[in-house]
């Protein structure tokens, strides 16, 4: 093997390294950021449906 | 963006000092021995996950001795991004080992040890979600969690055994350059923030989770059994 074929190699091993630390990071931060956002949403409808309750006991 | 400014601003320092330190150690071993770059990748979610461990050992006794709930949380929070890096940390070996070594798994005592650790965390986390009743599942997550430290020091030192071809940090430290040594310095500061970052963001989710099922009790008006 030629040391061109050698770095190139190498380069690909390092590139698909990069991406499985880069991906792995991306994916949990989406999930983490789509929960916040999905939990907000929950929240201000359960505050809504409270303060609905509360209106109707007056 | 997330509403808590802390979290917020500590993520946005924390991607950018990230990007900074990919640069920094690019720059540091792209001249010399293009391979050590892998140093880079490896190791530092190796030290995460071990930190990580760490700090939810520290968390779990520290509910068992106080029974706040807050120290439970951390210990799941930490426990979580420890099985996130230690699969980085897992993966990038195996694409490191097939390169060194030709095979990406040689059950190499350093691999097969750092797995046990992780299907053992992975067994806190499955073992967490399956109890219903929060007392319950604090307590015996963080007895759990105790025994499961011992997986660590376990992973950490397989390298002395005599048949590990993995390198143990004192041999490799002195065959570093200052350069490349100060770059991965760098990295490990770098991941440490990204890792503050993420356990404050998941605090974030923890709490909102909170709320919503309290605001969801208030609605229904019913009662819950696993306070």
């Amino acid at each position: 093997m030629t040391f061109e074929n050698d770095l190139r190699s190498l380069s690909i091993f390092i590139f698909a390294a990069s991406v499985v630390y880069w991906v792995l990071i991306l994916l949990f931060l989406l999930w983490l950021f789509r929960r916040i956002s999905s939990l907000r949403e929950r929240i201000s409808a359960l505050e809504a449906m409270s303060a609905d309750d509360s209106s109707e006991r007056l | 963006m997330l509403g808590n400014k802390r979290a917020e601003g500590v993520f946005i320092v924390a991607v950018f000092v990230n990007i900074l330190a990919y640069y920094i150690s690019f720059v540091a071993v792209h001249a010399k021995r293009s391979d050590i770059y892998f140093l880079y990748l490896h190791v530092p979610p190796a030290w995460v996950c071990y930190m990580a461990f760490t700090i939810s050992l520290v968390s779990s006794i520290m509910f068992l001795v106080k029974h706040k709930r807050s120290y439970d949380v951390i210990a799941e929070n930490a426990a979580i991004i420890g099985l996130l890096f230690g699969a980085i940390a897992l993966l990038i070996g195996s694409i490191w080992a097939k390169l060194a070594w030709g095979s990406f798994w040689n059950w190499d005592p350093r691999e097969t040890a750092t797995l046990i650790l992780w299907l053992v965390y992975m067994g806190y986390v499955v073992l967490k979600l399956s109890i219903e009743n929060a007392e319950k599942r604090a307590t015996i997550g963080a007895v759990y969690n105790i025994f499961a430290f011992s997986t660590v020091p376990l992973s950490y030192l397989s390298v002395e055994f005599g048949f590990s071809q993995h390198q143990s940090a004192s041999e490799v430290l002195p065959q570093m350059s200052e350069v490349v040594k100060s770059a991965l310095i760098f990295d490990l500061f770098a991941v440490t923030l990204l890792f503050i970052a993420l356990m404050l963001l998941i605090w974030e989710v923890k709490s909102l989770e909170e709320r919503a099922d309290m605001l969801s009790i208030a609605v229904s008006g019913g009662v819950r059994d696993d306070i």
